[in-house]
């Protein structure tokens, strides 16, 4: 019996692994499981993952674990599955920390430096959390945190293989960038220009000159385009800093009209009087309106009322809305501007 | 002065702008001229800005392209391609963006088009869609120029039989794109994200991933 077209994605074969899935999402793909013998081999692939990951920080995996993970998970699979980053990448991901981490070991070194043995087990010196190819590439890039450098350079000089580790990518990173810039032939430009009409393109782009009200517009979705998060860890906490002040206020307006003294028809009569107070003393001219304003009057006795509401909700809301904000603003830090410090320090060589 | 003598040139005396609209009296320096600027002449019809940006991004733009494809009169067609369109939109480049980001993007889009298209031509039989691997052999398809080109128009062929560029040619097509345009082209990854039309977040793991697979191919090679 052939195989199906179609398979469920690794993340779904690695949440039924991790037990993620609801009941319903479970039976079904269980039903394709019985017939697919390779996305069965994948689940099992992740459990046996997942539960020595679960492990880990009580003891090194076996020597043989690596090849025994990698024997069931179809590599080439995984490797074209389009936008899935590599299960090891992902996991290390996972792991929480990019730049040390326990997975890096997992994959067996292709070149290993001499005095290093395959299973990783020499390491007795530094830490049990090795770099990860995403720390050491953040590292030669200059784009770690002063205080993550120091932690590397830390590791880097009691650990053996990390600092081989470190001289084979920073060898590779010297490779790729000494690739030279390549010239089309010579006549390359004139080519171009014969097909090029110079006055069909002035007179176009006199044609085209953007009326003011295009170009506010595409200045206004351009700042759009520069707000709007760029990871979805970004849009949630976005949508967190949005939340925040919002409740605040839900919890303020609540406490008032929660009151027990508070009633609405007692809070509309009260309203309505002060403005008919408020219209009223209008007539009486200017001096006397910012003299004895009513409406500040309504407002501060409105105040008075917030004050009395029980100061454990108002002192619960405030502290929420400061966290919430807190958090929000320091991961909305981190996603939108945090990353953007970072692409511009690495300088560059070339041409 | 001399009231006999040769008549004064009325038609010489100082030159102005309007008087020159093309690299005429007033010879302008286009090399000490910010990418924005030479834009701005082009757009007013001045050849010698459209020869500048040339000059100026020939090569990078050559360079990425080629190998992308890996075929430098394919390159140099996508690339001339690439040029000609981006000259023929002037009217819509915004400034506010960098020239060479502008310029790059549209030659990547024509590149990756082509790698697509290429791709559809040789679908594979058990349909597996994976929009990367344009190529599927690792070999470096070395065009033969046809006649009456020289051998020597062709370092670019040459160049492209190393073994790191062997490995660059068999990464999926945005890694490549995204590590070419950092390390070779010089771009930041903002630029990058720009240019490939992806979030910032996602050109870190390109760049990031390319880098490791490149590492192990050439571990690869090396062992
Ligand atoms: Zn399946
Ligand atoms: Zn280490």
């Amino acid at each position: 019996m052939s195989s199906p077209d179609f398979h469920p994605d690794s993340e779904r074969l690695e949440a039924r692994a991790a037990g993620e899935l609801a009941p319903h999402e479970a039976r079904v793909l269980d039903a394709h499981l019985r017939v697919c013998a390779r996305c069965r081999s994948e689940v099992e692939g992740w459990s046996l993952l997942l539960g020595e990951l679960r492990e880990l920080p009580d003891r090194p995996p076996a020597p043989d674990f690596a090849a025994r993970v990698m024997a069931r998970v179809d590599v080439e699979r995984v490797r074209q599955g389009a936008e899935r980053p590599p299960l090891l990448a992902r996991l290390t991901e996972r792991l929480g920390d990019p730049v040390f981490g326990v997975v890096r070991r997992l994959r067996p070194p292709r070149r290993l430096p001499a005095g290093i043995r395959t299973d990783g087990t020499t390491l007795q010196t530094g830490s049990p959390r090795h770099l990860t190819p995403t720390g050491i590439q953040d590292y030669l890039e200059g784009t770690l945190a002063a205080r993550t450098r120091s932690r590397v350079d830390a590791h880097l000089a009691t650990c053996t293989a990390c600092s081989a580790e470190m001289g084979s990518w920073s060898g590779f990173f010297r490779q790729i960038e000494a690739l030279p810039t390549l010239a089309p032939r010579n006549d390359f430009a004139d080519r171009v220009m014969a097909r090029v009409q110079v006055e069909a393109v002035a007179s176009a782009v006199a044609r085209q000159q953007r009326s003011p009200w295009e170009r506010a517009s595409q200045g206004l979705a351009r700042v759009t385009d520069r707000l709007l998060p760029t990871s979805r860890r970004g849009w949630i906490l976005a949508g967190g800093v949005t939340a925040a002040p919002t409740l605040g206020v839900v919890a303020v307006v609540a406490a008032v009209v929660l009151n027990p003294l508070v009633s609405f028809p007692d809070l509309f009569t009260f309203l309505r009087w002060r403005g008919v107070e408020a219209v009223g003393s209008l007539g009486r001219g200017v001096l006397a309106v910012v003299a004895e304003n009513p409406v500040t009057f309504a407002l501060f006795e409105l105040f008075a009322g917030v004050a009395q509401a029980s100061p454990l909700a108002l002192g619960g809301a405030f502290a929420l809305a400061v966290a919430l904000v807190g958090t929000a603003t320091l991961v909305v830090y981190r996603n939108l501007f945090a990353p953007s410090l970072t692409g511009e320090t690495h300088a560059q060589p070339t041409s | 002065m001399s009231p006999s003598g040769e008549p004064v040139p009325t038609g010489v005396v100082p030159p102005t702008f309007a008087a020159a609209p093309d690299a005429g009296v007033l010879p302008l320096d286009y090399a000490t001229l910010d990418d924005r600027d030479v834009v701005a002449l082009a757009c007013k019809g001045r050849e010698t800005a459209f020869r500048e940006l040339l000059s100026r991004y020939e090569r990078p733009v050559f360079s990425l392209v080629v190998r992308m494809v890996r075929d430098a009169t394919l390159a140099e067609d996508l690339a001339q391609e690439a040029f000609i369109k981006a000259f023929h939109a002037l009217g819509s480049y915004d400034p506010s963006y960098k020239f060479s980001s502008w310029l790059f993007k549209i030659a990547n889009n024509l590149t990756i088009d082509h790698l697509r298209k290429k791709q559809l031509d040789t679908v594979s039989i058990h349909g597996s869609s994976s929009p990367g691997r344009g190529e599927e052999d690792s070999r470096p398809r070395i065009a033969v120029p046809d006649g009456g080109e020289t051998p020597e128009d062709y370092t670019a062929n040459r160049e492209l039989g190393s073994q790191i560029e062997n490995a660059i040619g068999r990464l999926r097509p945005e890694y490549r794109t995204a590590v070419l345009l950092r390390h070779v082209e010089g771009r930041s990854y903002e630029e990058v994200a720009e240019i490939m039309e992806v979030p910032l977040g996602t050109v870190k793991t390109y760049i990031h991933r390319g880098r490791n697979e490149l590492k192990d191919l050439l571990a690869e090679v090396a062992a």
